[in-house]
């Protein structure tokens, strides 16, 4: 076995190393904080995340107006980054919703997030002692191309009128199609993915929006489980040296020192 | 099923796949890559098992709901009859080896009902923008004053209108808006994403996220 080949040879680029050994460096301080954690060394604390705490807000709305809530994990399959948090939050969110009494409508555009949305949403109502109230004609597959997807759920959320639209997941170019339905039926709106280029569409049309890497920290944040917080903790410390990397380069690289900016490059 | 086959058979399978996939990407040998293109192969086909899942549910729902005479009942009767017509240009491609793409029926579906609805719904993509821009762009205090100031010069050096009224000047502005503020504050984005990701793998190859196995996240 030897090293791929972006690795070795003449077209080595030190990006690529300095970026795999940093990836090994995180992994490991990521285990040692969780182990520091779990042994009650340290206790970290994720700040206020007011997006999830609306989620209650939310739902007791809903509860109030005696209207339904609409969930959506994403339009994205199961390997996305987003959909793993996005359906973590769903089984947060149709467990309160079983609790309250609050119909929960979730839809979805991947055929592959189906079985394991079904599962979380019916355990959701087990676990709050409510198996009678779950709905299995309330997971909908609208479609599996993107813009039909949209329609879809513009349609649904025309007709349900929903009291909260949450968008959680992967999103992609009909993100606003979708936070503009929400917004026109009056329903309070909770988004959050981690794609940049959907984000501002999400701040100018929802009342809550979970930016980049909060809504990864979401499922932590709804359980406070210790090694789930020390995993947090690991991301900070390397989040720091990667800040003091950057920083550093940008003075020596000012001064003309180029080799940090050597190391980084890829 | 038991907890052990619902938790631990699901988790270990990952744990292999991840490992395996992982040395494949850092590393260069024979065995290992044809494991991790065969593991990805696998996960291929078990998507198709999952559209095959998700069809039967959806087919059961609209059934159902004709059967039971619910509200919008043209639209469950429309898709029904669509899905039939799709599933038979598949058996027939699987029979007489007649490509679905020149089926005229099923060309008829692509290019007069979802190539249209598709450029419809992206269109009215532009009319949402304006109008979440207008709620946007209202002046409430000093940062949505600079968003503003920002997004005008953006709209001005991307129209003719801007660089005849404001010179070359105006397009520099914008590029060094653009290429430095707004890209600077992307890969600060992409940073803590990835960053976030890495600790999200590492919460499920240690078993301690279990959502992606169809558990709340706040189930044991």
């Amino acid at each position: 076995m030897m090293l791929s080949e972006s690795l070795v040879g003449l077209e080595v680029k030190s990006g690529y190393v300095f970026s795999t050994s940093f990836f090994v460096l995180s992994l490991i301080i990521i285990g040692v904080t969780i182990y520091l954690t779990i042994k009650g060394a340290i206790r970290p604390k994720i700040r206020r995340l007011a997006a999830i705490d609306a989620i209650d807000e939310a739902v007791g709305r809903c509860a109030e107006m005696g209207k339904p809530l609409h969930y959506c994990p994403g339009i994205s399959g199961m390997s996305h980054r987003d959909t793993i948090p996005g359906l973590a939050i769903a089984g947060y969110v149709a467990r309160k919703c079983a609790e309250m009494g609050v119909r929960a409508i979730f839809t979805f555009r991947n055929a592959g997030v189906q079985p394991v949305l079904f599962d979380l949403v019916k355990d959701a109502y087990i676990a709050a002692g409510k198996p009678e109230d779950f709905n299995p004609d309330d997971i909908i597959w609208l479609s599996p191309r993107q813009f039909a997807f949209a329609t879809g759920l513009v349609g649904l959320l025309s007709r349900e009128k929903p009291g909260a639209s949450l968008l959680l997941g992967g999103f992609a170019a009909e993100s606003l199609i979708c936070t503009e339905a929400g917004f026109r039926v009056g329903a309070i709106q909770i988004a959050g993915c981690t794609n940049a280029y959907q984000i501002p569409y999400f701040v100018t049309t929802c009342d809550y929006v979970l930016i980049s890497e909060e809504l990864q920290t979401a499922s932590v944040y709804i359980t406070q489980e210790p090694e789930k917080l020390g995993t947090i903790q690991g991301i900070d410390i390397a989040r720091l040296i990667i800040i003091v990397l950057m920083g550093v380069g940008g003075i020596l690289y000012t001064l003309g020192i180029k080799n940090i900016a050597n190391l980084l490059a890829m | 099923m038991s907890v052990v086959a619902r938790r631990y058979i699901p988790w270990m399978f990952v744990v292999v796949v991840f490992t395996i996939v992982a040395i494949d990407t850092i590393a260069v040998d024979e065995t290992i890559h044809r494991w991790a293109s065969d593991l990805i192969s696998a996960s291929t086909v078990i998507g198709a098992f999952a559209v095959l899942l998700s069809i039967v549910m959806l087919s059961r729902l609209h059934i159902r709901r004709i059967l039971r005479r619910r509200t919008v009942l043209e639209s469950s009767i429309l898709l029904i009859c669509m899905w039939i017509t799709l599933i038979w240009g598949g058996v027939r491609f699987f029979i007489f080896g007649i490509s679905p793409t020149i089926e005229p029926v099923v060309q008829n579906l692509f290019y007069a009902i979802t190539a249209p609805g598709d450029a419809t719904m992206f269109s009215i993509l532009a009319f949402f923008i304006a109008s979440a821009a207008y709620r946007a762009f209202r002046l409430r205090n000093t940062d949505a004053g600079i968003l503003i100031a920002v997004a005008i010069i953006a709209m001005l050096a991307k129209a003719p209108i801007g660089e005849a009224i404001f010179g070359k000047g105006i397009i520099a502005i914008s590029d060094f808006c653009l290429n430095v503020g707004a890209k600077a504050g992307r890969r600060v984005f992409m940073m803590a994403m990835v960053l976030a990701v890495i600790a999200l793998d590492v919460r499920i190859l240690l078993g301690y996220e279990r959502g992606w196995m169809g558990r709340g996240a706040e189930e044991g």
